[in-house]
């Protein structure tokens, strides 16, 4: 008994070849798909097969290209059974089949099948039909046109673009494969179609291409996954097509080897540019040290009071400086320094050189981690530099113990840092804007460099009260 | 609105009534399938979908001798080219209720 294996996605047609060869003698077998059709034929070698060219998964045209391929099925007869016979030409011995039927009402299909399979038999299954079969019994129309034309546009594009496009079918074998995806796997189309794509890729991806398309199949939004090989990487995108049946995943795999070595060679720059800044501030900071250890030697040869405490000053000033510099070389951020650590240090190492066995001085610092840019940290620094050094030299006159304290608030229109201490306080005709002093000079200048403002009130010792703007 | 006699409809493509039940009945669930396809296509104006189950809708009819489906698929797919998606939903209702006229005959019989 001669043996027919009838491939078509519509029901009603493969009942209807079921039984109209039955009836006539044949053994049949029917696939609803491509996928189905090449698994049947790994053990099945049939006289005659029959291929829709329309159908989900492999298209018509390329099933037929496949099987044509196939050694094993060379004495098999391909005849294509397709409605788009009457809507569009079709150069189906082009494409690898023997004989091309339009599909037509049943009556007609049938007898053109009968007679088709007779010409066949009799030729030893070798003869080509040159035209196609049963057209005058279908007339005209555009329906399936239109979508054959924009599956064409859009296989023209996939076939020449640069990025890989796979189509699975959700247990992974490959229904659709472009070009470059050829290319990156190294595969003809033949032997790639109706394959799992995990006898096809490289074996260290199966753990997360797996994860990643179970993820795809629930459709959780982790949409991408990057992965390398040898020197190579690539971004794999997936879009899980949902239809009512025949359900697929298409995978977009992206070369971006380039992009990651510019990446690389772009990160270098920056790392390269950062040692650079680090050590400009390293210098900076070693030659502030050099000018404020030369005014050290200075003060060892200076008798004036007046001219020591003058010295005295700009070496602070220069120290608090140098400190800033000191831990933009030491930190992460090439721009910014934490605020709080630099003051607890400053207010520190002050404490430290200007106070005397006679007179203890506590601290209390009460800061959040806020980080401030060179610019600010520079000028308040110095700010900060001036209110110690004062308070050291003038709160604490005949006591033999103080506090002081630092603190910072958020504000509705930006940050105060308050500046207290329980000295003896600060005469009430004082005024800060009117002080005559280097330091109070220096202090006015600087707040309104940073577009603030400062408020001298006596609380229990001198309380000074600067106001800026967000940092 | 076409009048369903399945004697007129199997006797259309030369068939024996007993022989074309079993295939007018498979053509009632698939259409019935395809037609709501249809309709979740034209909510999200789905082009391709919708081609492609008027495209499976199309071949069944024409192969069971189903002349008004055929018009009728003819006059959405015209209307899906034009991208007139509501339109397309007045043409699904009638093929709903042609598909319900057969399906009171193969009752009946």
């Amino acid at each position: 008994m001669q043996k027919v294996l009838v491939v078509d996605n519509n029901p009603v047609v493969l009942q209807y070849m079921d039984s109209f060869l039955s009836k006539n003698g044949y053994s049949v077998k029917t696939a609803e798909n491509g996928l189905i059709a090449l698994d049947l034929v790994q053990n099945y070698i049939p006289d005659y097969i029959f291929v829709d060219l329309i159908m989900p998964y492999i298209k018509g045209e390329l099933l037929v290209s496949i099987l044509r391929e196939r050694k094993d099925l060379s004495d098999t007869s391909i005849i294509i059974l397709s409605g788009v016979a009457a809507e569009i030409e079709l150069d189906y011995i082009a494409m690898g089949a023997d004989a091309c039927i339009a599909k037509g009402p049943f009556n007609s299909i049938g007898k053109h099948i009968s007679h088709t399979l007779n010409e066949l038999a009799s030729n030893g299954n070798k003869r080509q039909f040159e035209q196609v079969i049963g057209l005058e019994d279908v007339f005209k129309r555009s329906i399936t046109e239109e979508l054959m034309v924009a599956n064409l546009h859009g296989e023209v594009i996939l076939e020449s673009i640069s990025d890989c496009i796979i189509e699975l079918s959700i247990d992974y074998r490959i229904v659709y494969i472009n070009n470059a995806a050829l290319n990156f796997l190294n595969k003809s189309k033949k032997n790639v179609i109706a394959s799992n794509l995990f006898n096809n890729i490289d074996s260290t991806w199966y753990e997360d291409f797996i994860i990643f398309l179970e993820k795809i199949k629930k459709g959780e939004t982790s949409k991408s996954i990057e992965l390398s090989r040898g020197d190579e990487s690539f971004l794999i995108t997936a879009k899980y097509l949902n239809s009512t049946k025949d359900n697929t995943i298409v995978l977009i795999i992206k070369d971006i080897s380039l992009q990651k070595q510019r990446e690389q060679e772009l990160k270098n720059k920056i790392s390269e540019r950062e040692m650079m800044i680090k050590e400009v501030y390293h210098r900076v900071k070693n030659n502030l040290a050099m000018v404020s250890s030369i005014i050290n030697l200075q003060v060892g040869e200076t008798e004036n009071d007046e001219a020591l405490r003058a010295l005295n000053d700009l070496r602070s000033r220069i120290d608090s400086i140098a400190m800033v510099h000191s831990k933009l070389f030491r930190g992460k951020d090439l721009n910014n320094i934490h605020l709080d650590d630099y003051i607890m240090d400053l207010v520190a190492n002050l404490i430290d050189s200007l106070s005397s066995s006679e007179l203890i001085i506590a601290v209390d610092i009460t800061f959040p981690e806020v980080l401030i840019d060179f610019d600010k940290a520079v000028p308040l620094g110095i700010i900060i530099t001036e209110l110690t050094t004062n308070a050291l030299k003038y709160a604490y006159d005949g006591q033999t113990s103080g506090l002081i304290t630092i603190s910072y608030r958020d504000t509705e229109n930006g940050v105060e840092i308050v500046f207290a201490d329980n000295g003896i306080g600060i005469s009430s005709d004082f005024s800060v804007e009117q002080a005559e002093s280097l330091g109070f000079n220096l202090i006015t200048s600087l707040v309104m460099q940073l577009n603030g403002s400062i408020i001298l009130e006596n609380k229990n010792g001198a309380e000074f009260t600067i106001s800026l703007p967000r940092f | 609105m076409a009048e369903y006699s399945l004697e007129v409809l199997a006797s259309k493509i030369e068939f024996d009534v007993e022989d074309y039940i079993p295939l007018i009945e498979l053509f009632i669930d698939t259409t019935d399938s395809n037609l709501s396809d249809i309709s979740a296509a034209v909510k999200i104006s789905d082009k391709e979908s919708i081609s492609v189950n008027i495209h499976n809708i199309k071949g069944a009819a024409m192969n069971l001798g189903l002349e008004a489906f055929t018009v009728l698929l003819g006059h959405m797919s015209k209307l899906n080219k034009a991208g007139s998606f509501a339109d397309i939903e007045e043409v699904v209702l009638k093929c709903m209720f042609e598909l319900n006229q057969i399906r009171e005959v193969l009752e009946k019989s």
